[in-house]
């Protein structure tokens, strides 16, 4: 039985992070699209740092789902959720630091 | 100018995958590499980005939160992560036609599952107290009431599951094409729920595949994935919205009339 996952502080969090993430992706485009010269730069630092954290979101996802499922001492998904933040962190390590 | 017809083609995309439990990817390659004239790795990598922009979205709002089945999610998307680093392998010894075709083939097979289901409701009538494993309750929005669902054939949900994994890195999609369909059609996974857990389920498929992408060099303008991101994210919003107003049998006939024209441009005119 699925039972109701109440909204954590994290998921709360999350909501805010992807705000952020428009905003700083918004930011970035903008001076790339209007300002040049020195603040290229700066630019390509905001969008590069916008599309990290948009990555980031949903391994925070999981860990939100893992903390919640621990505390609710159901191993079975908690594991599946563990399971797959190794996998991420194996691709990240295999493709981007061979 | 270019990042303006991303930006847009992003907005085309965000609304249909929220609609549909789609990631968008499905709508923003061919656009990007056929009306943009962009080469198809780089299309896929920024679609790859955009896909996961739509399912943070969409698994943060409250509406897809209160209808996704979360455990479900977590064992989807388990088995769909190791779907997609094995398909980063298998692209090294396939040639992109040969992705084109595969792709094309199983979205043609995918409507038609649909279009021959399209009056089916999984939804369980009369007081239910034990919806089983993997089961749940949600807001039915064509009748208001609280209905309840059981899974059934979880090996099919998780041998789709992990086919979709694939497709995500080989096409650069989210996969959700091929999840939505086969939870609905096959799993006893009523639509709104079938949408709502793939879109939780497609931002981890479509990590590998961004991931692999970035270390090939085909992220090469941010500047782009940026506008095909925030285009996902404003037609998002419009797309969650339009959704809750469609009827179940619409939401699967549209469903099956995009996969059948995307199916036609990869199978026929590239």
């Amino acid at each position: 039985m699925t039972s109701h996952l109440e909204l954590s502080a994290l998921k709360r969090g999350l909501r805010l992070a992807l705000m952020a993430t428009s905003a700083t992706l918004a930011m970035g485009l903008a001076l790339s699209l209007f300002v040049s010269g020195p603040a290229a730069p700066v630019a390509e630092a905001l969008l590069w740092l916008g599309l990290g954290m948009l990555v980031a979101i949903p391994v925070l996802n999981v860990i939100d789902v893992v903390l919640i499922e621990c505390r609710l001492k159901e191993w079975r998904f908690a594991a599946a959720g563990v399971t797959v933040l190794v996998l991420l962190a194996y691709t990240v390590a295999v493709k981007v630091w061979p | 100018m270019i990042v303006l017809f991303t930006f847009l083609a992003g907005i085309g995309a965000g609304s249909l995958g929220a609609m549909l439990g789609l990631g968008g990817g499905i709508f923003l390659v061919p656009v990007l590499n056929i009306a943009l004239d962009m080469p198809l790795p780089q299309a896929m990598a920024i679609s790859l980005v955009a896909v996961i922009a739509t399912s943070n979205f969409v698994s943060l709002a409250s509406a897809g939160q209160k209808s996704a089945n979360i455990r479900l999610a977590m064992l989807l998307q388990l088995v769909s992560a190791i779907g997609a680093i094995g398909g980063t392998y298998m692209l090294d010894y396939m040639s992109m036609r040969t992705r084109e075709q595969v792709f094309g083939g199983t979205t043609i097979v995918v409507a038609a599952v649909i279009l021959s289901r399209l009056n089916q409701r999984n939804v369980l009538h009369g007081h239910v107290d034990d919806v089983g494993f993997l089961g749940g309750w949600f807001q039915d929005h064509d009748t208001g009431d609280l209905v309840a669902y059981r899974l059934k054939r979880v090996p099919a949900a998780v041998g789709v599951a992990a086919g979709a994994g694939v497709i995500s890195t080989l096409a650069g999609i989210g996969g959700g094409v091929l999840v939505v369909p086969a939870l609905n059609s096959w799993c006893g996974v009523p639509m709104r729920v079938a949408a709502a857990t793939s879109a939780v389920i497609l931002g981890v498929t479509a990590i590998p595949g961004v991931i692999d992408n970035f270390a090939d060099g085909h992220l090469t303008s941010p500047m782009l994935a940026a506008g095909g991101v925030l285009g996902v994210l404003v037609g998002s919003r419009a797309g969650f919205w339009i959704g809750a107003k469609v009827k179940v049998r619409s939401l699967k006939i549209l469903l099956a009339v995009i996969l059948i024209v995307v199916a036609s441009q990869y199978l026929f005119f590239k």
